[in-house]
């Protein structure tokens, strides 16, 4: 089966035999990973699918980008899924939560790569994670705020800005 | 939370391509927000005017009362974009009491306003709860696939239109917490929604002043769900030929029903083939669900059908040896391949 053949080794975890996948980053480094947690990505996922020798190419991400984000996957394709209202899915969810928390406490550059990675990657609970990290920081912050935190250039003319400003008067009050 | 050491002048955000930049404005759930970044760069300005969704979700925000219908009505005035594919408002009470501010119908609302002028083509969410104005009147969204109201402590009106203005994409509408002049709402789902095909109306009130007779001719419907008020004297009609799943926990005291097509019925309240309760309804279905009924009523609408493949019955159980009695008789004799 074509599919088998992407799938590098099997590994024992938890007391179970569980299959493992190699993904290269860009810069040649080689993970083993399981599938359950490579298959957070809808992008390694299709490529597992297709099958393939030699482990699978990521040639858009990072070693440093791609470590992190699958310290995510392998945290969150860990969780099993207990009944939605016992105590051990609340603590399952509260541990799952401050993980989430602890892992974005990275530099901006990061952050980005991140965001990149997580959308090349297909990860979708990543992608939202981050993107809500940047927009949080946005929330009820000035203009000038937000240029310095990020260093965007504020590249309007005088004029353009005028303009700008009465175009969105009841915005800006 | 993230924390910035020098970025050497680098601006990596901007750098980001539009449709992460958009996922992070989305995430901001604020499309005022999101507007104020426009005067952040050029490149943020654009961004902004191509803001695929615009949301605004200031319930659970405290203090909201007092600046989010005023956030709302900018963000849109100032909205540059030639289309949205989700309008999402969600909003708390109006600050003051609505009799503070007298209904004026002539207002200019940048809502209404951005809805007439068809830049929605996509989904329309709406969580009302009382604008300060009496009536939420819709103009005709002619984009819009799929509705979502809720318009606690309103009526909900349709804008009179002698050009025909339609809700000629909509397929699904769901009508929550309304009043509605059944009227009205019965000649818009009749003739101006020509390819809806789920209509979902729970815990909606009918005006006190008009006829109660809510009136459904589609040719289009499919799926019907109700959960309504039900006065003395209301009636509901259905003429749907494609109706295949009908949801009526509670059913209005007379209610001529034609649908050949039925496959799945929950059926609740009294059932009376004398006021042509399902007079010309499907007489094969996949599922009935009788809710909490009266065991002769149960029996009676039982009759009604050949074949059931799942039933469900909740019937008061001092008199279930005599409905199991019935079940056999109904199903089992009249169609014996059927099962339960």
């Amino acid at each position: 089966m074509a599919a088998a053949d992407s799938c590098d080794g099997i590994s024992t975890s938890g007391g179970g035999w569980e299959k493992t996948v190699t993904l290269v980053s860009s810069d040649d480094a080689r993970f083993e990973v399981r599938e359950a947690a490579a298959s957070l990505s809808q992008t390694v996922r299709r490529m597992i699918r297709a099958g393939g020798d030699g482990g699978i190419p990521l040639p858009k991400v990072d070693a440093r980008t791609l470590s992190t984000v699958l310290e995510y996957c392998n945290k969150h394709a860990a969780v099993p899924a207990p009944a939605p209202e016992s105590s051990s899915a609340e603590a399952a969810a509260v541990d799952l939560e401050w993980f989430d928390k602890e892992l974005m406490h990275v530099d901006l550059a990061t952050l980005c790569s991140l965001i990149r990675a997580a959308d090349y990657l297909e990860v979708a609970g990543l992608l939202d994670l981050t993107c809500k990290t940047v927009a949080d920081m946005i929330k009820s912050k000035t203009a000038e705020e937000i240029r310095q935190m990020f260093g965007i250039q504020n590249d309007f003319t005088p004029e353009e800005e005028e303009q700008l400003s009465r175009e969105n008067a009841g915005v800006f009050e | 939370m993230a924390t910035w050491g020098s970025h050497g002048g680098v601006d990596r955000i901007s750098s980001l391509p539009d449709h992460l930049l958009h996922t992070i404005l989305l995430h901001l759930s604020d499309a005022e927000a999101a507007a104020r970044t426009t005067i952040l760069s050029r490149r943020w300005r654009r961004v902004w005017a191509h803001l695929p969704e615009l949301s605004f979700r200031y319930h659970r925000d405290a203090g909201a009362r007092t600046w989010a219908h005023r956030r709302v009505d900018a963000a849109l005035a100032a909205y540059p974009g030639p289309t949205v594919t989700l309008l999402d408002i969600d909003l708390p009470l109006w600050a003051p009491a609505p009799r503070e501010h007298p209904v004026d119908p002539d207002r200019d609302d940048p809502l209404l306003r951005f809805l007439a002028s068809q830049r929605v083509a996509g989904e329309l969410r709406l969580l009302l709860r009382d604008r300060g104005w009496g009536d939420v009147v819709l103009p005709p969204c002619e984009r819009v696939t799929a509705i979502s109201l809720s318009v606690i402590a309103l009526t909900l009106r349709f804008q009179p239109l002698p050009d025909g203005g339609t809700f000629a994409a909509l397929a699904i509408l769901r009508i929550t917490s309304a009043r509605v002049d059944s009227r009205e709402l019965g000649d818009v789902l009749s003739s101006r929604c020509p390819r809806l095909k789920e209509l979902y109306l729970k815990r909606v009130g009918l005006m006190k002043d008009r006829d109660r007779v809510l009136s459904i001719r589609s040719n289009s419907l499919e799926r019907l769900e109700m959960d309504m008020k039900v006065y003395h004297g209301a009636r509901l009609q259905v003429i749907a030929p494609k109706l295949r799943v009908f949801v009526s926990p509670r059913i209005f005291s007379d209610a001529p029903i034609v649908a050949p097509m039925l496959l799945e019925m929950c059926w609740d309240g009294p059932y009376d083939p004398s006021r042509r309760h399902l007079g010309e309804a499907g007489r094969h279905l996949q599922r009935l669900d009788i809710a909490k009924n009266t065991t002769p009523a149960a029996t009676m609408l039982m009759r009604q059908f050949y074949a059931v493949h799942e039933l469900q019955l909740t019937v008061q159980i001092w008199k279930i040896r005599y409905l199991i009695y019935e079940i056999l008789l109904v199903f089992h004799l009249n169609h014996p391949t059927s099962y339960l």
